[in-house]
């Protein structure tokens, strides 16, 4: 594509893509070599009740998503893998050049969220990480020399401010979810991740086309994977919550392991929400 | 925040059945001190020791960080790997209780850092380590350094399966702060090792006392706490659905301890632990609703008739 500049190839390529003004997608996809590296992921997942239908026979990758926004002052939200840890940081010089990096923000902990903070570090010494407070022990996780931000504080970044908001659906407890209010740009981290076909690397949803018929299914899969809780729950009560959430005026859906949704988010969300409630009716088995 | 405000732990305690006042204590207890600062290395039961270190957290109360050794004969097993922040005391304990020995397997409970910190450093003392991961973890994206693991094996949750002769159950955790979250149990020993379930929180000076020690009970709140920081999902967790699903994996297992990485394992009274669970999921859901909790007689601390 001719707006995405590509660094790196396989398990440390990322593609960085302008999204809205001043807001750039830096997007870990793997393109042909999604086979090999999530071939045991996608058969564990084409074990669920519903794969048969969609997931089970189709080509597809998923994706794994940085944001970088760029004002008075500069913040990048969430850092990708080791694995892609040279590349992330070509791609933010190349939307910077000289310019610093002035926050780093950790939605969690985990590794493919979190995992390059020490090479950006170096890359960027005066950059300050923005963590999630009410947690208990930073130092074990990296974040000792963290700011801390609640749900409802603002980050004001000039013409862009972030607001921290509820993290509805998490697995990790120390996680933060962020609303960008001047783009209408709502990360909800790995809330919402689903798939796209192979080859659809760095695209808008809408690019990529319709509406996938497996879209719930798959959506449906992938909730009860990561969140494996929800058996648990009485989704519906989740789902009032979902609907605060997209009260904000949401121009841009952008989850982590997802591609970004721009139109017909009202329907995206519905669908969302059904997969919610169709996840936790699947059955939590103690053995395999 | 700093990690070296844990008091030295004593080599002894008070005979838990001897009287008040001066006398000096009477019962050795089997802390093993090394020269370094904050280790806790300890045997277990039967062939299990612990090591690790102890963090002070923002409120003053300390979390320790766990890795599990078994011995297994002459073929030893690692447990987690702890953080890279304690990698000095944790690599020199498992060297001392080794004594020479090499470790085959190292069984991963879920990547996150305060469990796969030391990876890299085991995987380079002991090049010829096995890495245990759930066949959830996507090890390119969650594992640092994963091309150097030279033997990586994915396990199903819910299945049996033998490492260097032990008989191990990989289970399908039923609470966790990852995705690829596993329990393991060790069924020569009962232990259950449960990743941050069970995990709790202690007072300073209490970082090497197990639960059956004087002074070493469980906290209900501590737990408590610690459950409602690692799994911010419980909120919306159904009490009575959820305990359900703890008892069935207690019904049919012969758990003696449980034996969680941020908290020293649980060596007796495992039915009252279970209950402490159940309501401190019970207390999380009414606390997200604003409700007072109602509990039972039995879960109120009563037993049954």
């Amino acid at each position: 594509m001719k707006d995405v500049e590509v660094f790196g190839r396989a398990e440390t390529r990322v593609g960085v893509r302008e999204i809205a003004p001043d807001i750039y997608w830096l997007d870990h996809c793997l393109g042909g070599y999604a086979p090999k590296y999530l071939k045991i992921m996608y058969s564990n997942m084409a074990s669920y009740p519903g794969a048969e239908t969609g997931l089970k026979n189709r080509p597809i990758e998923n994706t794994l998503s940085s944001y970088l926004i760029v004002d008075k002052k500069t913040i990048l939200l969430d850092t990708m893998g080791p694995a892609q840890g040279g590349n992330i940081i070509k791609g933010i010089k190349h939307v910077l050049g000289d310019r610093p990096l002035d926050y780093i923000w950790i939605s969690h902990v985990e590794l493919n969220h979190a995992g390059t903070t020490p090479f950006l570090l170096q890359a960027f010494p005066k950059a300050k990480l923005i963590a999630l407070k009410g947690g208990h022990h930073y130092k074990v996780h990296g974040l000792e020399n963290s700011e801390r931000v609640g749900v409802g504080d603002v980050i004001d970044l000039g013409d862009h401010s972030i607001e921290i908001v509820d993290p509805i659906v998490v697995d990790h407890g120390l996680t933060q979810w962020a609303y960008e209010r001047t783009s209408g740009l709502l990360c909800t981290v790995d809330w919402a991740a689903n798939f796209h076909p192979m080859g659809e690397c760095f695209k808008f949803l809408d690019e990529i086309g319709e509406l996938s018929p497996h879209l719930l299914a798959d959506i449906t899969i992938v909730l009860r994977y990561t969140f494996p809780w929800l058996a648990w729950t009485d989704a519906k009560q989740i789902v009032a919550a979902v609907d605060d959430l997209f009260d904000r005026d949401v121009k841009l859906f952008a989850p982590m392991h997802a591609p970004i949704v721009r139109t017909n988010i009202d329907k995206y969300a519905g669908i969302l929400k059904q997969a919610m409630i169709d996840s936790a009716t699947l059955p939590f088995c103690l053995a395999a | 925040m700093g990690f070296g405000v844990s008091p030295s732990p004593s080599l002894w305690v008070k005979d838990p059945s001897g009287s008040r006042g001066s006398k000096p204590p009477t019962k050795r207890i089997n802390i093993k001190i090394l020269s370094h600062r904050d280790n806790l290395q300890r045997l277990v039961a039967g062939d299990i020791y612990e090591v690790g270190e102890c963090g002070q957290g923002e409120d003053g109360r300390h979390e320790v960080d766990r890795v599990y050794v078994i011995k297994n004969g002459k073929r030893p097993l690692l447990i987690d790997s702890g953080s890279r922040i304690y990698r000095t005391s944790i690599m020199k304990s498992i060297e001392d209780i080794l004594d020479g020995q090499t470790p085959e397997v190292l069984f991963l409970s879920h990547t996150e850092l305060p469990h796969a910190g030391n990876v890299r450093a085991l995987g380079d003392r002991w090049p010829g380590l096995t890495v245990v991961v759930s066949e959830l973890v996507l090890a390119y994206l969650e594992l640092p350094r994963y091309k150097e693991i030279k033997k990586l094996v994915y396990i199903p949750a819910g299945t049996e399966r033998a490492f260097a002769g032990r008989e191990l159950e990989f289970m399908n955790a039923i609470l966790r702060d990852q995705t690829t979250s596993q329990w393991i149990l060790d069924y020569k020993t009962g232990t259950m090792f449960s990743s941050d379930a069970f995990g709790y929180y202690h007072l300073p000076g209490k970082c090497e006392l197990f639960n059956d020690e004087k002074g070493g009970a469980t906290r209900e709140v501590d737990m408590m706490d610690f459950h409602r920081n690692a799994f911010g999902y419980l909120r919306w967790v159904i009490p009575e659905r959820f305990n359900e699903t703890i008892d069935k994996v207690f019904e049919n297992r012969d758990i003696r301890i449980i034996a969680p990485i941020h908290g020293n394992p649980i060596r007796s009274d495992i039915k009252d632990h279970v209950a402490m669970l159940k309501r401190i999921i019970k207390r999380l859901r009414a606390e997200s609703l604003g409700q007072t909790p109602v509990l039972t007689a039995v879960e109120r601390g009563g037993r049954k008739k």
